[in-house]
């Protein structure tokens, strides 16, 4: 399991258009934050060739101006608890 | 509520991402924690890449790094960490590490047609001893050179030029960030006598508008380019403007898009000064009071071999002329007044702006009124599209120019400020003065002083330094291939992959018969390969190292693993050959003969075993590093008995403490994240030359440039000349080269990452979709790139992040397979002596 944090900015009147295609991605989550443009995103991969990817994939979206990755954590995949 | 691990994980995740974004996710703890991360040893260290100078936290498990991450505590960036930062673990790892040195050979002796073979250490010094004693026998210091690098350690950088300018006396010593600072330095000298940026990164939160003059930093500096995106979006009527010669990912945010002809940067410079002067927005008491005028010699050439036509009717290049005697100096400037510049500039009117440049009036003068706006803070950033230019220096020179005469400068806010690709281009090559002019804390080897003052710190006796400018980067390559230079050896750099007209002049040159070359790197790159004698290097976290990026940082870490196998540090590499010389083979009887004691004692000796790089004893390491890894230990001092880097810093300290340059003692910097020089009484400084920030302005002085004798910087009266090679009706297409995000620089590194590998494995044309379909092509098509110089074979990409106008192609230089140096011009800056990567003439046909 390989789970990414990436902060996206986007103008705030492209936000909303940008959220949802984020959400569109499989494995991207979208958390809410308290600034419009500035976008908590999560991805969960299962191997790292995968987190580069869809990393690309996020950052040459349309109107997404920057996209850096902050958080990664990567643990084989035990239990559920 | 009970979280699954993955539910947990994931909101960790979201929390740190929250935090670096300096927002809060509603209803999430900052269950930060290096959770679960069990064994893992976790320490500071600095990025390996660019001159943004991130701080990672590297994670060491079983002698092996196995994790890294963007340091939350790090002022550069705050947590946040690029693609390339984030694989950082991986580079180390890469399947053909270099472990043993490489000679090529046949029966058993060297032989320069041979196959390589592996050796001793004792053998390869002995070679290289052998081959270098012979060539100072036959041809003195000048015969041999030395090619390092804005990746050094400071230490490291520091040993080498103190090596081959006390030592062997020869100043053939010049960094690669001749091929990317260089003009940046030119230009710093050339208007404030002092060099780097007296801003720092703290303006990013500062400014109103952002101009980015040939810099695309959502790739090349992703980090600085998240803190301007944050401002750009929640600062009040933050404004960007983005030139360059194609449209790419930085364009995406620009309010103003400029997309110009190559070379006409210099029509737009001189339009906003007149601009500037026109609609009164000059700052008077600024100009009077800081600034003074001065209008520079033009016909300066372009840098190219003095036998070259555009050269021969050159007449302030400096080559010597028919009689022997140099024809003029481009670098020379006479004063004038602003009454005489306000004329100079008068002729640069947005038309005439607008017909050089190709772009619309409007946004010139858009752009214009962003500088003369009293109301604006205003900071321009540039990188390799103001330095990659045979007039960089002038560039350098007229962008100062507009931030003088509306004062914006050295406050919050307010500045012009040169970014840096190397994450020592500062720290070592330049503050070191690793360049064939230089010498330690801006110093020069033509002034007698200087000289003087680098001997009595060096124990050296007078006259031990020479007098005469070493070849630069441009001009080794020269020199190898007339076979002037017989004896080269370079560490952390591959010019044979990002040196300029590798045909016509790197490789012959390396593979001239009576040439011996030296590289060391931990990979066999395209430099190793075409060398003698491979010599593998521990790199990054397998010594103990310091870095200064572009906003005068100094940062350092300590060596977290071992090298593989027989790998050593280039500092290792450079102090044990010094074993291998007696003084009387290296310097003249004479010489000698005023500094006695050292008759019959080695190189080493006299450099290194000098009583002050040989200080601090082996028990300080442990004592200074106490707080960060228990029983700490590094190899070189290991192996030399003595703290080496600790006295190496600190002999280097001496040279710019009470000079403007102060750095804070070595123990500090093991502690903190990194100090901003000048650092006096212990405090760094955030901007340069104003009271109140700058302790080298004195109370009441206000503004002080105090590079210079009067304290004024200067203004210079410059004009727009065209490129040295422009596109004709056979090489009908501009080529521009540069990075991309995934890769830096030669890709020796991060093409050894698989994943950023496979992420982009191979550079492409990136060109018009009507310059395709004029030419029958279409994307992903297998096309020939050419110049006069060379050819190469790649795919077209018509469409991704890199959008060039038509009549101008974009080629990366990462891809050993596809060697774009092949094909560009070593044309250079005939100040800095800095190539122009940027612009040559090409054509594509179909492969």
């Amino acid at each position: 399991m390989h789970i990414s944090g990436v902060l996206v900015h986007a103008l705030p009147e492209h936000a909303a258009q940008v959220q949802e295609q984020l959400a569109a991605i499989p494995g991207v989550e979208v958390h809410n934050s308290d600034v419009v443009g500035k976008l908590i995103v999560t991805l969960e991969e299962e191997d790292e060739q995968a987190t580069v990817d869809t990393f690309g994939l996020l950052s040459e979206l349309p109107d997404v101006l920057a996209a850096t990755m902050v958080y990664h954590h990567f643990e084989p995949e035990t239990d559920s608890k | 509520m009970e979280l699954t691990r993955r539910e947990f994980v994931k909101l960790s995740a979201a929390a740190a991402t929250a935090t670096a974004a300096g927002v809060t996710i509603p209803g999430a703890q900052a269950a930060l924690a290096a959770a679960g991360d069990k064994g893992i040893r976790w320490d500071k260290g600095v990025c390996r890449f660019c001159g943004t100078g991130c701080g990672v936290l590297v994670g060491t498990k079983d002698g092996r790094v196995v994790a890294t991450q963007g340091d939350p505590d790090a002022p550069v960036n705050k947590g946040l960490n690029c693609i390339k930062g984030y694989f950082l673990s991986k580079i180390m790892y890469g399947k053909d590490r270099l472990t043993q040195p490489m000679l090529r050979m046949k029966d058993g002796k060297f032989d320069k047609n041979g196959e390589f073979a592996p050796i001793s250490w004792d053998q390869a010094f002995d070679i290289m001893a052998e081959k270098c004693k012979a060539t100072l026998k036959a041809k003195g210091p000048k015969g041999i050179g030395m090619f390092g690098s804005g990746q050094w350690t400071v230490w490291e950088g520091y040993a080498a030029a103190k090596l081959m300018k006390a030592g062997f006396r020869s100043n053939n010593i010049d960094p690669n960030a001749r091929h990317c600072m260089a003009s940046a330095v030119a230009g710093f000298m050339r208007t404030f006598g002092i060099d780097e940026p007296m801003g720092c990164y703290d303006d990013l939160e500062h400014a109103d508008a952002f101009v980015l003059w040939g810099a695309n930093m959502a790739e090349m500096h992703p980090i600085l380019w998240s803190r301007l995106t944050d401002r750009r979006l929640t600062g009040k009527e933050v404004k960007v403007a983005v030139l360059s010669t194609f449209s790419h990912r930085s364009t995406e945010l620009a309010d103003i898009e400029m997309i110009f002809k190559p070379q006409s940067d210099l029509a737009i410079l001189n339009f906003i000064s007149n601009y500037i002067i026109q609609n009164n927005a000059v700052n008077e008491d600024f100009v009077k009071k800081n600034v003074s005028f001065k209008k520079g010699v033009t016909d300066i050439g372009y840098g190219l071999r003095p036998n070259h036509p555009l050269e021969q009717v050159a007449n302030n290049n400096g080559y010597p002329g028919a009689d022997g005697k140099p024809k003029g100096n481009p670098g020379k400037a006479d004063p004038m007044t602003f009454d005489e510049f306000k004329a100079f500039v008068s002729e640069y009117t947005v038309e005439k702006a607008s017909d050089i440049s190709g772009v619309p009036k409007e946004k010139l003068l858009e752009l214009a009124k962003i500088y003369a706006d009293p109301n604006k803070k205003v900071v321009s950033y540039w990188t390799m599209g103001f330095n990659q230019h045979t007039r960089g220096t002038w560039v350098n020179n007229m962008i100062y120019n507009v931030h003088l005469l509306v004062g914006k400068i050295s406050e919050p806010g307010n500045g012009p400020f040169s970014l840096t690709g190397q994450p020592s281009a500062c720290g070592t090559a330049r503050e070191v003065g690793t360049f064939a002019h230089r010498l330690p804390a801006d110093m020069e080897v033509t002034n007698p002083k200087h000289r003087e003052a680098t001997e009595k710190i060096w124990k050296l006796p007078p006259g031990a330094i020479p007098d005469w400018v070493g070849s630069h980067a441009v001009k080794q390559s020269r020199d190898l291939k007339d076979g002037n230079i017989n004896f080269y050896w370079t560490q952390s750099t591959n010019n044979m992959q990002a040196g300029p007209n590798i045909n016509g002049e790197i490789y012959p040159g390396w593979r001239n018969p009576a040439n011996f070359v030296v590289v060391t790197d931990p990979y066999p790159t395209v430099s190793a390969v075409s060398a003698d004698l491979m010599l593998p290097a521990a790199m990054w976290m397998e010594k103990e190292g310091a870095f200064g990026n572009a906003e005068r940082r100094t940062q350092f870490w300590r060596q977290q693993v071992k090298a593989p196998g027989q790998s050593r540090s280039d500092l290792w590499q450079l102090m044990e050959f010094a074993k291998r010389f007696k003084m009387e083979e290296v310097w003249p009887a004479e010489l000698l003969d005023k500094a006695p004691e050292y008759k019959g004692k080695t190189m080493y000796d006299v450099l290194y075993a000098n009583g002050e790089v040989n200080k601090y004893p082996l028990s300080e390491v442990q004592k200074v590093n106490a707080h960060g890894i228990k029983n700490y230990k590094n190899d070189e001092s290991e192996h030399f008995g003595y703290y080496v880097q600790k006295g190496l810093f600190e002999e280097y300290a001496q040279f710019g403490r009470g000079h403007a340059h102060d750095l804070a003692d070595f123990d500090s910097y093991h502690k903190s994240r990194g100090m901003r020089w000048p650092v006096v009484d212990n405090k760094e400084t955030l901007w340069r030359f104003r009271e109140g920030y700058d302790p080298y302005v004195k109370k009441g002085e206000g503004i002080k440039f105090y590079g210079k004798p009067d304290g004024k910087a200067v203004i210079f009266a410059l004009p727009y000349q065209p490129a040295a090679e422009m596109p004709d009706s056979e090489f009908d297409l501009w080529l521009c080269t540069g990075r991309v995000l995934e890769h830096w620089h030669t890709g020796s590194m991060t093409r050894r990452v698989p994943e950023l590998y496979k992420a982009v494995p191979d550079a492409l044309v990136y060109m018009h979709p009507d310059d395709a379909k004029k030419r029958g092509l279409k994307r992903g098509d297998k096309v020939k790139v050419m110049s006069r110089r060379g050819e190469i074979t790649t795919l077209v990409e018509t469409r991704g992040r890199n959008k060039p106008p038509v009549g101008l192609i974009f080629v990366p230089f990462f891809d050993e397979h596809r060697l774009v140096n092949k094909l560009t011009l070593d044309a250079t800056c005939p100040i800095s002596k800095e190539t122009d990567f940027k612009k040559c003439a090409a054509k594509i046909v179909k492969a």
